[in-house]
């Protein structure tokens, strides 16, 4: 299983896609993710859409405030057109992601994050029905576990 | 300053050299070559790191040389790095905090470079920002980076033996999120809202006691 992580995170949340990557990793899931800086001489876009499409599933994760939001969109526009399972949380009131058909948007708000639990939980009840759930599970506990860790960002 | 998980003002000047040093070290290439082109194999494109001694620096902390590859040759960039630690003060690094003759330009050839990055524990000030994006546009051949301590922490938190090594107690904060009866806890208090798939789901990749799951399972 591969997964590519997509993110533009906050800086009081970057520990969440060290976590997360490394609970993955540890799990046996191979973890690509984002690239931020521009490579000298070369297209990262590119490597990035060579990154995802050998993976199984992509997970984004946009905070409030949070730099490389529109990043996350192209990548989030490669993994659709790759026809990648693709799971996106957005933090509501952050930068205004646009819709993009095949990609599962799920806002969240960190003080209240029942509702997108409850939405994580509808979007693998529909994977199920649709028998595709086995494709999800990861994807869905993957992202279960982000809403998680960003809930307990701000912990001492 | 960034307000990340990561307390850069715990650190003395040698320690954030060290820190810096320790970044690049854990991005050593190992067998790369030999692999397709990926993001990670980008991550990992550090050929050798060699550090100036102690006492005048002559503008010099670190020396990087990294690998980049493109469908015609590989070619190497010899990174010129230098530390400017200001976290205890919180002040930018503004270009008055180089020596008066200080020329990015001669210091980058005076070493033999082919870039120059400088790292902050702090941010730079708007007048260096510039300074050095203005290098950059006008050298074609060199890059003149500026990582601020956001972009410090970010690289950080990639390599969990340099949180451990630098910032033990974050080290153990993180260590305490991810325990598996913190995340049990967590779930319990949001059961009404994660179904028993979810739950199954979440069981897979945190050691969940299965009691707890079926506890919490069906709750929706």
């Amino acid at each position: 299983m591969k997964l590519f992580l997509s993110y533009s995170l906050s800086p009081t949340d970057y520990q969440v896609a060290s976590l997360l990557a490394r609970q993955a990793q540890n799990k046996g899931i191979i973890v690509e993710s984002s690239q931020h800086q521009p490579f000298v001489a070369v297209n990262s876009l590119e490597v990035t859409r060579q990154a995802i499409s050998t993976s199984d599933f992509v997970i984004a994760i946009v905070s409030l405030d949070s730099q490389f939001a529109i990043h996350v969109q192209q990548e989030l526009k490669v993994a659709a057109s790759l026809n990648r399972p693709c799971l996106a949380l957005v933090e509501r009131g952050g930068y205004p992601i646009q819709q993009i058909p095949g990609v599962q948007y799920v806002e969240f708000s960190r003080y209240d994050i029942g509702p997108a639990l409850a939405h994580i939980s509808d979007i693998l009840e529909m994977k199920k029905n649709q028998g595709i759930l086995n494709k999800w599970v990861l994807g869905g506990a993957l992202a279960l576990f982000a809403l998680y860790l960003i809930s307990r960002s701000g912990d001492k | 300053m960034a307000n990340t998980s990561l307390n850069l003002s715990a650190l003395n000047d040698e320690e954030f050299e060290d820190l810096i040093d320790a970044i690049f070290r854990a991005r050593m290439l190992r067998q790369e070559l030999e692999q397709p082109v990926s993001v990670e194999s980008f991550q990992l494109s550090v050929v050798s790191v060699s550090r100036s001694g102690r006492g005048t620096d002559e503008g010099l902390d670190l020396l990087v040389t990294t690998l980049v590859r493109d469908c015609i040759a590989p070619r190497e960039i010899r990174w010129l790095i230098q530390c400017k630690h200001k976290a205890v003060s919180g002040r930018a690094v503004s270009p008055s905090d180089f020596a008066n003759d200080f020329s990015f330009i001669e210091i980058v050839k005076h070493h033999d470079a082919n870039s120059y990055l400088l790292a902050c524990s702090t941010r730079p000030s708007t007048k260096l920002q510039s300074r050095l994006d203005k290098l950059t546009k006008d050298n074609q051949d060199r890059q003149f980076i500026i990582w601020d301590a956001a972009r410090v922490c970010e690289e950080v938190l990639r390599h969990e033996e340099l949180v451990k090594r630098f910032f033990p107690r974050e080290y153990q904060r993180q260590r305490d999120v991810v325990d598996g009866g913190r995340v049990r806890d967590w779930m319990l208090q949001y059961k009404e809202a994660i179904s028993p798939d979810a739950c199954d789901a979440l069981s897979q990749i945190i050691a969940i006691d299965k009691a707890d799951t079926a506890e919490m399972g069906g709750q929706k």
